[in-house]
């Protein structure tokens, strides 16, 4: 009782100036982000001629749909308290392994994608083994796992970017190639939308649903809020984190798919930055509508945010290699706005 | 006369939770001053003012007849404070070897050199581990801390804390962690150093302890300090004095009728909480409250999580409603109606930012989401039902748990557990940080339950026992020691079943690890 008096008369004495700037700080905290975003299109629309248009809009969505799903996943395992580092690895992992499915061994696309999803779903399960039976700590574990994929897609191909027709050192001539139906993933449109840009908004609200309004997801955050709370209401925590890193597996490889896609070639290299873009997307969604939480919509508006920024810039002629500054620049600014600023911090 | 320590009017509060209430006292030179106090007394939060953990809100501390104020842990030690602080982890670093932990402070000190040398190292080690009189082969001091047992550690952080030479050294429950020959070995190099001329400040709630070692004992309860002792003319302490302020309080209306009690609903055999523990049966009525009353270390938490499926004992089975109760994760116990309020609020039952209805929910979960969805209105009518029934004062069921009283917080994690009906209800240390008002609305509501489910209580505290209990159980080294109706019981005879055995009393966790 003394603490609330205490802040009454705290309240009384503040200038008029200083509840004004307290509550600048309470939006920035709140809608810093979304503020942001609005002004950044509103004053490229200005500036750019045509920028205001469903082309841009769908071609900014479509360049940031595969470190957006990444970026989903990621958010899942941050949910239950841990950061996944594989997502981008795994994304990578997909690309070979479509590749391999349909050049080398000349099988369907619909076989690839399958192959592709399994392959995400086995790397978060060895995620899972991992951190929750081997009790390795996650930032670790899936650092490590993270390396082994990076490895192992180099060692599925030897090193080769796999191409339509190509021959391997060995002599041995690629027999099949991309199919039609999956090169359609990225290429072909459904309603003037891109297909993968369709995945894109599906998922994102499925995650969003999964994550906002279903039990699960209400145990998701119960389980990284308070692990030894949610065991002691009767959560059986450990299955809860399983499910997340399968699922966070799966969703990178979703990643991986579009990417392929749109590459339509093995690539060893691809994936490699999506990494970072997620992590990225990640923590800004922490400060989307002062969540200080990782939250689907957050992850969302994160990538849309990004995508916005870099087109952007990047049509008034700014390079590519100065993207990432610019990606780190924002990520920095909305951790400020998330941890330093937001009043909600329990001392 | 010049007092080594000396502290006045100390006061902490954190929030709304007023930890330290003008606490008091003195510790003369060459001296050993234990103090006493109930679980959430303030003792540790004392130990963290004197050590530099935290800062006091008001009071003042002496040292030497000096007035003193503590920034940091680095002041203290430069005031000549040692602190051993209750979990050795806090004083080791895991991942260094013996040596180095036990020459660390010197890698600190200012006179300490760019280099370093495993021979320097292991040298100063052993001037370090000889202080306790400890004997190190190379071996040992190239194991790795990870490695040892809980009173090896323990050891260690006395040790290194003994190597900056302390004129006042402050212990906090140094011997939880530590065998009958270790306590032994710990008290009669205590003796030493207090003949040198040193000063203890040793806190604990083991009345054998006390009475080994303790030349005056200190009481601490809520906050205040609630009288001090000297030892009479045959040199004992007058233990029922001392145990009638540590859980004396003023005299509330809190009384009851006592229930008769119904069915024999739990029925407990063999069971054994500490591996040299004896085995003991215990059944439990309906239509009855019953109190496990016993000490921090007596096991009473142990049975709880036992029975609850979070933890495993040396042996026993259990049965309840005739159907045996074979477990091994609390949601099986749930889905059974055996709930569990736990011990510690905030590390075992909040979860931060959470509101009042999803936190009372989260057990039930399944029963508000027919398919997959949340029932959100379903969600917040249930949890309003509670609230207006076991009078949480909120502002409403969607706040933040964490905006509410103490006592209010405690409503809210029992009373999550009536959204269902429970078949066996266990509380531990239901009334810790919690106000008079809250008590008498929380005991209340547990009475309720007993009406149709065996309601176990666990506490440390006589009084509490008293404002709740039919049956009151005397808990102590695993097993329960009496076993009396309300109406036989006295604080006479309570007091005299705990201190008959309190020498007995030890925690024994430390060679589990």
């Amino acid at each position: 009782m003394r603490f609330q008096r205490k802040q009454f008369i705290v309240k009384v004495e503040v200038t008029r100036s200083r509840v004004l700037g307290h509550m600048f700080t309470e939006f920035l905290v709140r809608y810093g982000v979304l503020a942001m975003a609005l002004l950044l299109i509103i004053a490229f629309s200005f500036l750019i001629p045509g920028f205001a248009s469903f082309s841009t809009a769908t071609a900014i969505l479509q360049a940031q749909a595969v470190a957006a799903l990444a970026a989903l996943g990621m958010t899942l395992a941050a949910v239950v308290g841990d950061l996944d580092l594989s997502v981008g690895a795994t994304a990578g992992l997909a690309v070979t392994v479509a590749a391999l499915v349909m050049i080398r061994y000349n099988l369907t696309g619909i076989t690839a994608i399958v192959a592709c999803l399994l392959a995400g779903a086995i790397v978060g399960a060895i995620n899972a083994v991992l951190i929750v039976v081997l009790k390795i700590p996650d930032l670790l574990a899936t650092l490590g796992v993270m390396f082994t994929i990076m490895g192992l897609k180099k060692w599925l191909v030897d090193g080769q970017t796999l191409t339509t027709g190509m021959t391997l050192p060995g002599g041995e001539k690629m027999p099949g190639k991309f199919t039609d139906d999956f090169s359609a993933i990225d290429g072909s449109k459904l309603l003037g939308i891109p297909i993968s840009v369709l995945i894109l908004i599906v998922v994102s609200i499925l995650v969003w649903i999964f994550l906002e309004r279903t039990r699960f997801g209400r145990l998701f955050y119960a389980v990284g809020g308070n692990a030894v709370a949610a065991r002691l209401a009767g959560v059986r925590v450990n299955r809860y984190r399983v499910a997340a890193y399968v699922m966070s597996g799966i969703l990178a490889s979703i990643a991986g798919i579009i990417l392929a896609s749109r590459l339509r070639q093995g690539d060893v290299t691809a994936g490699d930055s999506v990494l970072l873009d997620a992590v990225a997307m990640t923590l800004i969604g922490f400060a989307v509508l002062g969540a200080r939480k990782p939250n689907a919509l957050g992850t969302v508006v994160g990538a849309l945010f990004i995508g916005v920024l870099l087109y952007g810039l990047t049509r008034l002629g700014l390079s590519y290699f100065t993207q990432d500054l610019i990606k780190g620049l924002v990520l920095l600014l909305s951790l400020i706005l998330s941890f330093s600023l937001s009043r909600k911090r329990v001392s | 006369m010049e007092h080594a320590l000396e502290l006045r009017g100390i006061t902490k509060e954190f929030g709304p939770n007023r930890v330290l209430q003008g606490v008091g006292f003195t510790v003369r030179r060459g001296e050993i001053y234990s103090l006493m106090g109930a679980n959430g007394a303030g003792k540790s939060t004392l130990i963290r003012v004197l050590s530099g953990a935290h800062s006091s809100d008001g009071g003042i501390v002496m040292v030497n007849g000096e007035v003193v104020t503590i920034h940091d842990p680095h002041s203290a030690q430069q005031l000549g404070i040692g602190t051993v602080q209750q979990n050795p982890n806090d004083g080791v670093v895991l991942d260094m070897t013996v040596a180095e932990n036990l020459a660390l402070d010197s890698f600190a000190g200012r006179r300490a050199g760019m280099m370093t040398s495993r021979k320097n190292t292991e040298a100063r080690a052993r001037e370090v581990a000889a202080l306790l009189g400890l004997e190190v082969t190379p071996n040992f001091l190239r194991t790795t801390v990870r490695d040892l047992g809980v009173s090896e550690r323990q050891l260690l952080v006395l040790a290194r804390t003994l190597s900056l030479r302390p004129k006042i050294l402050v212990l906090d429950e140094p011997t939880s962690a530590l065998s009958g020959e270790e306590v032994a070995r710990l008290f009669a190099i205590i003796r030493d150093l207090v003949s040198d001329g040193m000063s203890v400040l040793f806190v604990t709630h083991k009345i054998g302890e006390i009475a080994e070692l303790a030349d005056r004992v200190g009481v601490l309860r809520d906050g205040k300090m609630r009288g001090e002792f000297s030892k009479n003319a045959a040199g004992v302490f007058e233990w029922p004095e001392v145990l009638t302020e540590l859980f004396d309080k003023t005299p509330s209306d809190l009384k009851h009728e006592e229930q008769a009690g119904g069915n024999e609903v739990v029925l407990i055999s063999q069971a054994r909480v500490f591996r040299d523990s004896e085995p003991f049966d215990l059944s439990l009525r309906d239509g009855e409250v019953t109190v496990l009353l016993g000490l921090l270390g007596s096991g009473k938490s142990e049975l709880l999580e036992w029975i609850y499926g979070s933890r495993k004992i040396e042996g026993g089975s259990i049965v309840v409603n005739s159907e045996p109760l074979e477990i091994s994760h609390p949601a099986q116990a749930v889905s059974r109606g055996i709930y569990l309020v736990p011990e510690s609020r905030h590390e075992q039952s909040i979860i931060a930012g959470w509101s009042l209805d999803t936190i009372m929910t989260l057990p039930f979960v399944k029963k508000f989401s027919p398919l997959v969805l949340m029932n959100r209105r379903a969600e917040r009518a249930a949890a309003r039902e509670i609230i207006n029934r076991i009078g949480v004062v909120a502002a409403g069921e969607s706040v933040e748990i964490e905006t509410l009283s103490g006592g209010n917080q405690q409503k809210v994690v029992i009373g999550r557990w009536l959204l269902e009906k429970p078949a066996f209800l266990l509380l531990d240390e239901p009334f810790r940080g919690v106000d008079i008002n809250a008590r008498f609305d929380i005991a209340e509501t547990i009475r309720g339950v007993s009406q149709s489910a065996p309601v176990l209580v666990a506490t440390s505290d006589i009084e509490e026992a008293m404002e709740v209990a039919d049956r009151i159980l005397v808990f102590n080294t695993g097993h329960v020691v009496a076993d009396m109706r309300l109406s036989e019981a006295t604080r006479e005879r309570i007091v005299s079943a705990m201190s008959m055995h309190a020498h007995a009393n030890r925690i024994h966790t430390a060679d589990s690890n």
